[in-house]
């Protein structure tokens, strides 16, 4: 049987042809059965039926990256209840709908945590590709999605609570302050509590890749409440990207969660920090350390084509406590390929993100990791040689302390703005943990 | 009330849109018969005996003038010049071409409304109680809750596609009337120990064919878990409910098949597993909602003497015995206005009664309506200076029956007059019986007796619920009538016991007569309903006397 004709993909960018054809296809049976090692599981596509118990899988999940559910007939929905229950226990990889899926439930997958559909051939003929298209291109947000804490959805009648905290920004007279307004173009919501968005770039800004900036919302009193956020864009783009962790009761970033695009934000356009290229000497190798929202700067700095210039190899280790935290990070990584600018320097790019609370094939501390070598193992790397190799911190207070006392053993030597050295440390502005930091944001 | 914002707007112009496209490509083959099918009736349209039927959701029961206007518009334009309001709370339009349902949806969606999710394997228009926001008796009001479990349901990706139809109510008093024990899920505000509210919740509660009184499953979930819990129900419901037989694919089967406390394990399995991960919603959004429901300012309102108002009016007197309820302000009441005219069909309305209702909320009642499950149109907050202008103009337009909770109040299904399931007519049954004890000497002496009346094993008409429930069935292509007696869909949930053989429909009402003559004959006193004597008596006296005369065959 000639298996390329068998099946139509449809991913959110229309029909595509099969691409696990060379994927082995294994049954949960053989997973469970423990016969096949964690670090293969990868390479295989993982069929299950829809009424299968996929909490038994639960810690297989992060070796697995292609997942496909049966879809038997038009009228059955448990494929839906499925998938978002892999998502929630953490499946981070491809997710198909196989079967009888027609247009109509096209939104359905999706929003379920599907990212591909595949339909018979026969199917795919009855209903060709733009009615699809049509459907991808008229996905609106959906009540769910509004529901959810920190939803960029904001209502619009005239007695809306949300809309009058919009017109008090815009009223704010920041005349005199030496702040400016910026406008929000896009907010992304990367769990329940962690998010990122993008304002207009004021006229004459300047600033250094890894930089970080007063950014902020009217407070109670009428005064502009501002926190210092790392700026997450390059510095030759247009707009200005911010990664936020979202706390319950902090005074800022419990207002922040709610502002929707169109939005006006505070911004003191004084730019600094010590994590920038001019910190650190000349050397071959730059090593980057994050835990949760301390990537920002170094997604800044591995967006910028002149950290190519100065360095041979980028090596970006990022730690967090649940693997859907890494998300933010991991997207952009990911994406490094397709970018126009810096696409060419891709294999120059080392990621190694690590979770500590939850199942993951690098589970651990990045201390720990560090001086067992496992990450130079895995990585195929020579270790850190302070003659060649430079090193950048960003995260707890923890984070900081252990990655400068191991690399200070090593021989490097930290440096400042104005004496650059062998690395340079901040701490994380928008921390990993909500707790010890709560009071301030 | 809630009026919608951009979002809703743009949602429901955006699903009009989308069942357009559905509808042309089941035109164009696109989709087959057995695809469109549940996509048709999660908007609202089924195929009925003579033609389309469409069901238009009203959630929670509430309306506007210019919601009723619009309804009564659709009727003018689209039907025979009357809808017909439901169990559901929603209304239902009997003759429509399926040629006019875009452009009917069209004209829906102009006062905000629409038919989405009122049919299909989905969760369906969540109910709730007629009196919300005004009656004296409430913890607090239903709808908001009610409310956020409508954005919730609408349009959610994981539950389109059930083993079968799901229905949630909310109570927010603890004297039911929104029959919570009758639903897949049923909800009541309550408050615990600590003085903090939350709800209580029942499940597998349901009528049809296999009839259940609703299992509690929880005693107090707080308020905000309440969409986490809900959805750890569903998600179990979705995914374990029977999808083989359709008969036995309500949750109320898997319950059975389960136990409670096996259910209630798997429901808190997963609830435990996303509790702590899952926010939802924000305080705001539900604050929003919340606040939208503020009651009107009553303070304005001036103390008046209803009495003074029956002085010379024997008719508005009674009127106002049966029809007014208490109100939580001592200068309003609560006015429910009867759509059970005996002779006339239970739950229609014609298009000049529903454009009185509208100007009647309007000039004298806050402009807000609410459609009961029993069928009636209640007025909830009325100054009482203007509970006589509104009786007099209700006069005008065959509005002013006086028999709220009384022997005529007749819940019935459509019946087999326009539905395909149907197995036996109910509409003729039910205006025989309104008929025959209309008189309003005879209604009063019998007292409250709420009777019900399904055409088919279905239940639409709620019979299992009725004091008398009536089962319309098919005999070898006769129709006969079981009764059941005793049922209560209040907090006192009962399922009306089967008195045995049934009846044919010119000896039914013999029957009927018969065991109201049991119940007047031997009551203790006028003060003991006909409800309280028959959990007194149980039903031998009943059997007695509806058999021995060989009323049956």
């Amino acid at each position: 049987m000639d298996a390329m004709s068998e099946w139509v993909i449809i991913t959110n960018k229309g029909f595509s042809n099969d691409d696990w054809m060379s994927r082995s296809v294994i049954e949960p049976e053989n997973i469970l059965s423990g016969n096949i090692r964690e670090e293969q599981l990868k390479k295989f596509q993982l069929k299950l039926k829809n009424d299968f118990q996929v909490e038994t899988l639960k810690s297989f999940l992060p070796y697995l990256s292609a997942i496909s559910i049966d879809f038997p007939s038009e009228k059955d929905g448990r494929g839906f209840s499925l998938a978002r229950r892999l998502r929630q226990l953490g499946y981070l990889g491809t997710l198909r709908a196989t079967g009888h899926v027609i247009v109509d439930h096209y939104r359905h997958a999706t929003q379920s945590g599907f990212n591909q559909i595949a339909i018979p051939t026969k199917l795919a003929k009855r209903m060709p590709e733009p009615h699809w298209q049509q459907q991808i291109d008229s996905i609106t947000p959906s009540y769910q999605e509004k529901l959810q804490p920190g939803s960029s959805t904001s209502y619009s009648s005239k007695n809306n609570i949300l809309i009058k905290e919009k017109k008090a920004i815009q009223n704010l007279n920041l005349n005199n302050t030496g702040f400016v307004g910026v406008v929000v173009t896009k907010i992304t919501h990367w769990t329940d509590w962690l998010f990122s968005f993008r304002v207009v770039r004021p006229k004459n800004f300047r600033f250094q890749s890894g930089e970080f900036v007063m950014i902020g919302l009217p407070g109670d009193n009428g005064k502009p409440l501002l926190r210092a956020y790392s700026i997450a864009s390059p510095s030759w783009d247009n707009e200005l990207e911010f990664y936020s962790i979202i706390i319950p009761d902090g005074p800022l970033t419990s207002q922040l969660q709610h502002i929707s695009v169109g939005d006006n934000l505070i911004l003191n356009p004084k730019a600094t920090g010590t994590l920038i290229l001019d910190s650190l000497l000349p050397g071959k190798r730059l090593f980057m350390f994050a835990s949760g929202t301390g990537i920002a700067p170094f997604i800044s700095l591995i967006r910028d084509p002149e950290t190519y210039e100065k360095f041979e190899q980028i090596i970006l280790l990022h730690t967090c406590r649940g693997i859907k935290d890494l998300n933010y990070g991991k997207n952009i990584i990911e994406a490094i390929n397709k970018d126009p600018l810096i696409g060419e320097y891709a294999d120059k790019v080392f990621y190694y993100p690590t979770v500590t609370r939850e199942e993951f094939h690098t589970k651990g501390r990045i201390t720990e990791l560090l001086k067992t070598g496992k990450i130079f193992q895995d990585l195929q790397l020579v270790p850190i040689n302070c003659d060649i190799d430079r090193a950048m911190i960003c995260g707890s207070r923890g984070l900081n302390k252990d990655i400068k006392e191991f690399l200070e053993v090593l021989g490097l030597k930290e440096g400042a703005r104005n004496r650059p050295g062998e690395f340079v440390l901040e701490k994380a502005f928008v921390g990993l943990n909500p707790i010890g930091l709560g009071s301030s944001l | 009330m809630y009026s919608y914002n951009d979002f809703d707007k743009n949602f429901v112009r955006q699903r009009v849109n989308e069942f357009r496209g559905q509808v042309q490509r089941r035109i164009d083959g696109v989709l087959t018969e057995e695809e469109f099918k549940p996509l048709r009736l999660q908007n609202g349209l089924y195929m009925q005996v003579h033609s389309y039927m469409i069901r238009i959701a009203i959630p929670y029961g509430t309306l506007s003038s210019k919601q009723i206007r619009q309804l009564a518009l659709i009727a003018e334009k689209y039907d025979k010049g009357y809808g017909h309001f439901t169990t559901r709370q929603n209304i239902q339009y009997n003759w429509i071409k399926l040629s006019d349902v875009a452009d009917l949806l069209d004209d829906l969606a102009e006062v905000d409304m629409h038919a989405i999710q009122t049919s299909g394997n989905c969760i369906r228009n969540i109910t709730s109680d007629h009196f919300a926001g005004a009656a004296a008796d409430e913890i607090e009001d239903p709808r908001p809750t009610a409310e956020l479990l409508r954005q919730w349901s609408t349009g959610h990706p994981e539950y389109a596609f059930l083993p079968r139809k799901f229905k949630i109510a909310v109570s927010g008093s603890p004297n039911d009337r929104a029959a919570i024990a009758f639903h897949d899920i049923g909800i009541c505000v309550v408050k615990n120990n600590n003085g903090e509210t939350g709800y209580k919740i029942y499940i597998g509660g349901g009528q049809g064919r296999t009839p259940r009184i609703g299992r509690m499953l929880s005693k107090f979930i707080p308020k905000k878990q309440l969409l986490n819990y809900l959805d750890s129900v569903m998600h179990v419901y979705n995914r374990f409910g029977r999808r083989d037989n359709i008969y036995k694919a309500r949750i109320k089967i898997l319950v059975d098949e389960l136990g409670i406390n096996e259910t209630r394990r798997q429901i808190y399995e997963h609830y435990d597993s996303i509790k702590n991960e899952v926010r939802q919603p924000s305080t705001d959004i539900a604050k929003f909602i919340t606040d939208e429901f503020s009651p009107p300012d009553f303070s304005n309102v001036k103390k008046h003497d209803l009495e003074k108002d029956f002085i010379g009016s024997l008719l508005f007197k009674n009127w106002a015995e049966t029809n007014l309820t208490p109100h939580r302000d001592p200068n309003h009441v609560i006015v429910s206005i009867s759509l059970k005219k005996p002779g006339a069909t239970p739950g229609d309305a014609s298009v000049k009664q529903m454009r009185v209702l509208a100007d009647l909320a309007e000039q004298y009642a806050y402009d807000e309506l609410c459609v009961s499950h029993e069928q009636n149109i209640i007025l909830p907050h009325v100054p009482k200076q203007h509970v006589i202008k509104i009786y007099n103009k209700l006069n005008e337009v065959d509005l002013a029956t006086s028999n709220i909770g009384m022997v005529s109040d007749i819940i019935s299904c459509p019946g087999m007059d326009y539905c395909k399931l149907a197995t036996a007519r109910s509409i003729p049954i039910a205006k025989q019986i309104a008929t025959r004890f209309s008189d309003l000497k005879t209604e009063r002496d019998i007292g409250p007796l709420k009777i019900k009346i399904s055409g088919c094993i279905n239940a639409c008409g709620h019979h299992h619920i009725g004091h008398i429930g009536i089962l319309g069935l098919d005999r070898g292509g006769v129709e006969n009538y079981q009764i059941t007696l005793g049922g209560d869909g209040t907090e006192d949930a009962h399922i009306g016991e089967r008195t045995g053989p049934g009846f044919s429909a010119d000896k039914l009402i013999e029957a009927i007569e018969a065991i109201i003559n049991v119940y007047l004959n031997n009551r203790k006193n006028r003060n003991e309903t006909f409800l309280n004597y028959y959990r007194r008596v149980g039903l031998s006296p009943f059997k007695l006397a509806i058999y021995q005369n060989k009323l049956s065959k």
